[in-house]
C-alpha cells in the first residue's frame, strides 16, 4: 500500500489476515477491501465466517485469542492498530453499533452523562463554558433527531429506567453524536423484537439520506440491507466473494403445511395453564398440543408469556397449575418430582446462548455429560452429534467463547439432542442467526421430526419460522388469541 | 422495593442474627477447655475451696439459666464482671473498644481506596500482563498469616532500621493519638492483610463488567486508561464490591486480634486474648459478642452501601 488513500477511498481494507492465537487458524484469511466515502457496504455471510471479525478491524480491535498477522488498514489515511491512529479513528471517525444497540449504555450511568461523555470526545476541544454550551448543543441536536425527549429529566435517568426503543435511539444518538464519517453496524437487529427492528431500520436510513457518511453494514437482515446497502459483498470462510445469490426465494423451499406425519394422540399435551409471578398472572387459560413428528409455534410479541410457557412445561416455573401429558401419562408441575427419563424427554434450546453454556466447560464436556446419561458417552457419539447439527468435529475442544453466535447456538441444539428428547422447546433459537443458518437449523428439526418423530415446539417471532410449523397459538399478554383465525389469516396474507 | 421496607427489613433481620450468635458464643465458651474454677482458685487449693468459688460464680447452676441471665443482662448492658480483676466486663470494653476501632478505621482508610485502585487496575485488564502480577502479589500476601506479616514488617521497620517503636505502648492515661508512631506498624499491618482480600474482591467484580458490550461499546469509542476504569466499569463494579468489602471490614475486626497481641496495642483483641488465657468466661463472652455485634453492622451497612450505588436496585421505572 504504497499509494496514498485517494480522496475517494475512505476505508481501506488490505490483504489482512487475522487468526486465532491458539492454533493459527486463520479467520480472515487476505481480506482486501475499499470503501468509498458516502457508500453503504453491507457483508454478509453466514456466523463464524469473520464479517465481525473484519467489521471491527476497522476499528483496530480484534476479539480477544486473535491476533492480526498481516496486512493492512486505513482509515481516512490513519492506522487504527497503532495506538494514535486507533484514539483518532475511535473518536472522531467511524462509530460502532453492535448487537442489541441498547446493551451498548452502561446501565450504572445516567444516560445524560453518557451522552455528554460522547458529546465531549467528539468535540473539539474547548473547557470553559463555550466548549459546554456546544456540547449541550449538540446532545440536544442528537436527542432531537431521534425524537427523544431533551428535557433533564429525561437525561437524569438511567437506562433500565427508559423503554427498549428509547434506549436503542439513545444508543444510536451516542454512536453518531460526533457525525463520523463511517458508521460500522455489526448485526444490529439481530434478536430484537420486529417493532424494535424496524425501528432501527427506519431511523438508519432516515439518517443516512439526512447526513451521508459511509457504512459497514453487517447483517442478515433482508430488510436493513436491502434498503440501506449500495454494494453487498459475501464473506465465508474469512475470505471475500461475490455476494451469494440468495436462492431465487429466499423462504424455504415449498413444504407441505400440515403434514401428514403424525395421526393419533398427542405426544405432549398441555391444559388450562395458570402461571403466576407473586400475584401477577403472567399466562391464563394456555392449550397447546405437540403431536409426534409434529411442530407447533407459539408466537406473540415480547411480554406476552411465551417463555413462561416454556418454563412451565420444563417445571421450571415455581407457581403453576394446569395438566400436562406426555405420551398420555401425566408429568409433575414441578421437575424436582419428575423421574430422570421424564425430564430427559424434555429439552430446552434457550434463545441466549451465551448465558446457557458454561463458559469454562469444552463443547466436548458440555455434549458427553447429557450423552453419558442418556446411556452413550462416547467421543465419537459427541462428534456424530455435532456433524447432525451441522458443526465440525474440530470444534469439541473449544470453549463457548471461541465459537461464533451461530456455532454456539448450534452446539446448544446438539446439547439437547444428546439427552434424546421426545418433545424440543426452541426458544427463538433462530434470532441471532443469519439467514442460511437459520434455514439449516429449520431443515435440521425438521428432518429430526421425520426420522425420529421428535416433537417441536417452537417459540418465536419471525414469520417464516413460524410458517414451518403445522399448529399455531397465539398468546398476547398471557392469554390464548384464537388459532384457528390466527391460521386462516396466516393463509389467506401468504 | 423502596427504602423504607428494606432497611426496617435489615435492621429486623440483625436482631435474631445477634440473639443466634449470643447463642453459639456462650455455647462455645461453655466448650472452652479448662476449668475457670481452677484458674480463679489457684492449683492448690482444695476440693472445699473449689466449691465454694464454683458457688460464687454461679457455676452450679444449670447453662440454660445462666444463659438466659446472662443476655438479659447484655440486654440492659451489663455483660457481668470479670473473674480476674473483678471489673465491670462493659466497662472493661468501653475502655478499649475506641482504640480497636481506631486501628481498624485507619486500616480500612488506607486499605480502601488501595484495594479499589489495584483491583481496578487488574480487573479492568483482566488476563492481561498488570492483572497477573497484581493478582500474583496479592496471593502471596493474602496467604500469609497476620503474623508472619506483622514479624516481617517489625523485623524489617523496627529491628532493622530503627524506625518504628516495637511495642505499641500507650501512654499512661493517654490515648494511642498521644503517640500516633506506636499506631504505624498495626495499622500497616492489618491495612496489607485487607488490601490482599480487598484486591481480589474489586478485580473480580470490575473483570466482569470490563466484559460487558457496554465496556466494549466505550472502548470502540475511544475511552481508555483511567477514564474507562473510573467512569465505565466502577460505576458498575462498585455495588458488588462494596458487599465484598464489607466481609473484609469483618475480617480486619478478627485480624485485630492477633495484629494486638503481636504488638502489644491495648484494644480489645488484646483483651480477648488474654481474657482467654485466664479462663475469664465473662469477658470473653462479652467481647466476643461485642465482635459479632460490630461485623454483623458492617455486613448491614455494606448492603446499605450497595443498594445505594446500584441504580437498578430500589428505584421505580
Amino acid at each position: 500500500m504504497s499509494v496514498p488513500t485517494t480522496a475517494t477511498a475512505l476505508a481501506e481494507v488490505d490483504d489482512l489476515v487475522v487468526t486465532r492465537r491458539t492454533d493459527g487458524e486463520p479467520v480472515l484469511d487476505g481480506v482486501s477491501l475499499t470503501l468509498r466515502a458516502g457508500e453503504v457496504l453491507a457483508m454478509v455471510g453466514r456466523s463464524g465466517s469473520g464479517k465481525t471479525t473484519l467489521a471491527l478491524s476497522l476499528l483496530g480491535r480484534v476479539r480477544e485469542g486473535l491476533t492480526p498477522r498481516s496486512g493492512t488498514v486505513r482509515v481516512a489515511g490513519l492506522d487504527p492498530f497503532t495506538s494514535e491512529g486507533r484514539s483518532r479513528v475511535r473518536r472522531r471517525l467511524v462509530g460502532f453499533l453492535g448487537q442489541d444497540p441498547a446493551s451498548a449504555l452502561n446501565p450504572a450511568r445516567r444516560l445524560g452523562s453518557t451522552l455528554h461523555e460522547a458529546a465531549a470526545l467528539t468535540a473539539p476541544r474547548g473547557r470553559g463554558a463555550a466548549g459546554r454550551a456546544e456540547r449541550e448543543r449538540r446532545v440536544r441536536a442528537a436527542l432531537t433527531e431521534m425524537d427523544l425527549p431533551t428535557d433533564p429529566g429525561f437525561l437524569r435517568r438511567y437506562p433500565h429506567q427508559v423503554s427498549g426503543g428509547q434506549a436503542q435511539r439513545v444508543a444510536l444518538a451516542v454512536a453518531t453524536i460526533g457525525e463520523p464519517r463511517l458508521l460500522v453496524l455489526d448485526e444490529p437487529t439481530s434478536g430484537l423484537d420486529p417493532s424494535l427492528a424496524e425501528d432501527l431500520a427506519a431511523r438508519l436510513s432516515a439518517r443516512h439520506r439526512r447526513a451521508g457518511g459511509a457504512m459497514l453494514l453487517v447483517s442478515h437482515d433482508r430488510l436493513l440491507t436491502e434498503t440501506l446497502a449500495d454494494r453487498t459483498l459475501g464473506i465465508e470462510g474469512g475470505r471475500l466473494g461475490p455476494p451469494r445469490r440468495p436462492a431465487p426465494s429466499r423462504r424455504p423451499p415449498p413444504r407441505r403445511r400440515a403434514e401428514p406425519a403424525s395421526s393419533g394422540a398427542p405426544l405432549l399435551e398441555l391444559a388450562h395453564l395458570r402461571a403466576t409471578h407473586g400475584r401477577h398472572v403472567a399466562v391464563e387459560g394456555v392449550s397447546l398440543t405437540v403431536a409426534a413428528g409434529g411442530c407447533t409455534a407459539l408466537v406473540g410479541p415480547s411480554g406476552a408469556g411465551k417463555s413462561t410457557v416454556a418454563r412451565c412445561l420444563l417445571g421450571l416455573h415455581g407457581s403453576w397449575s394446569g395438566e400436562l401429558r406426555l405420551a398420555g401419562s401425566a408429568l409433575p408441575t414441578d421437575f424436582r418430582r419428575r423421574t430422570g427419563e421424564q425430564r430427559r424427554a424434555l429439552q430446552l434450546v434457550a434463545q441466549d446462548s451465551v448465558g446457557a453454556l458454561n463458559p469454562r466447560e469444552s463443547v466436548r464436556g458440555a455434549l458427553l455429560r447429557p450423552l453419558a446419561a442418556s446411556g452413550n458417552g462416547s467421543e465419537e457419539e459427541a462428534a456424530r452429534l455435532l456433524e447432525r447439527v451441522g458443526l465440525s468435529p474440530a470444534l469439541l475442544g473449544r470453549l463457548p467463547h471461541d465459537l461464533s453466535g451461530g456455532e454456539r447456538q448450534r452446539v446448544n441444539l446438539a446439547r439437547a439432542l444428546a439427552a434424546r428428547p421426545r418433545v424440543l422447546l426452541c426458544d427463538e433459537v433462530t434470532s441471532a442467526l443469519d439467514g442460511e443458518t437459520r434455514d439449516a437449523v429449520l431443515e435440521l428439526l425438521r428432518e429430526l421430526r421425520h426420522a425420529q418423530g421428535l416433537g417441536v415446539l417452537l417459540i418465536t417471532h419471525d414469520w417464516e419460522v413460524r410458517a414451518t410449523a403445522d399448529q399455531v397459538v397465539t398468546l398476547v399478554d398471557g392469554r390464548m388469541v384464537d388459532a384457528e383465525r390466527e391460521a386462516a389469516e396466516d393463509g389467506a396474507s401468504r | 422495593m423502596t427504602w423504607g421496607p428494606f432497611l426496617l427489613r435489615r435492621v429486623v433481620a440483625f436482631v435474631p442474627s445477634l440473639a443466634a450468635l449470643s447463642v453459639l458464643v456462650f455455647g462455645a465458651t461453655e466448650l472452652l477447655p479448662g476449668d475457670a474454677v481452677s484458674a480463679v482458685a489457684g492449683p492448690s487449693a482444695t476440693e472445699a475451696e473449689r466449691a465454694a468459688v464454683r458457688e460464687r460464680l454461679g457455676l452450679d447452676r444449670d447453662p440454660v439459666t445462666r444463659y438466659l441471665e446472662w443476655a438479659g443482662g447484655a440486654l440492659r448492658g451489663d455483660l457481668g464482671t470479670g473473674y480476674t480483676g473483678g471489673r465491670s466486663v462493659t466497662e472493661l470494653i468501653a475502655d478499649r473498644l475506641p482504640n480497636s476501632l481506631l486501628l481498624a478505621g485507619l486500616a480500612l482508610a488506607v486499605a480502601l481506596p488501595a484495594s479499589v485502585a489495584l483491583g481496578l487496575l487488574a480487573g479492568a485488564r483482566a488476563g492481561r500482563r498488570a492483572d497477573r502480577a497484581v493478582s500474583t502479589g496479592v496471593l502471596l500476601v493474602a496467604g500469609l498469616p497476620e503474623f508472619v506479616l506483622a514479624a516481617l514488617l517489625l523485623w524489617l521497620l523496627a529491628a532493622r532500621t530503627g524506625l518504628l517503636p516495637q511495642v505499641s505502648l500507650v501512654p499512661l492515661g493517654g490515648t494511642p493519638l498521644d503517640a500516633p508512631e506506636i499506631l504505624v506498624l498495626p495499622v500497616l499491618t492489618l491495612a496489607v492483610s485487607g488490601v490482599a482480600v480487598g484486591t481480589r474482591l474489586v478485580r473480580s467484580a470490575s473483570a466482569e463488567v470490563a466484559a460487558s458490550p457496554w465496556v466494549e461499546a466505550a472502548r470502540l469509542r475511544g475511552i481508555t486508561g483511567p477514564r474507562l476504569a473510573a467512569r465505565h466499569v466502577l460505576p458498575g463494579a462498585l455495588a458488588p464490591a462494596a458487599q465484598a468489602l464489607g466481609l473484609m471490614t469483618g475480617a480486619l475486626v478478627g485480624g485485630a486480634v492477633v495484629v494486638e497481641t503481636v504488638f502489644g496495642y491495648p484494644g480489645i483483641g488484646l483483651e480477648l486474648q488474654q481474657a482467654v488465657a485466664h479462663r475469664d468466661i465473662p469477658l470473653v463472652q462479652g467481647i466476643a459478642l461485642v465482635l459479632c455485634a460490630v461485623t454483623l453492622a458492617t455486613v448491614l451497612l455494606a448492603d446499605v452501601a450497595a443498594r445505594a450505588l446500584d441504580p437498578r436496585r430500589g428505584s421505580p421505572r
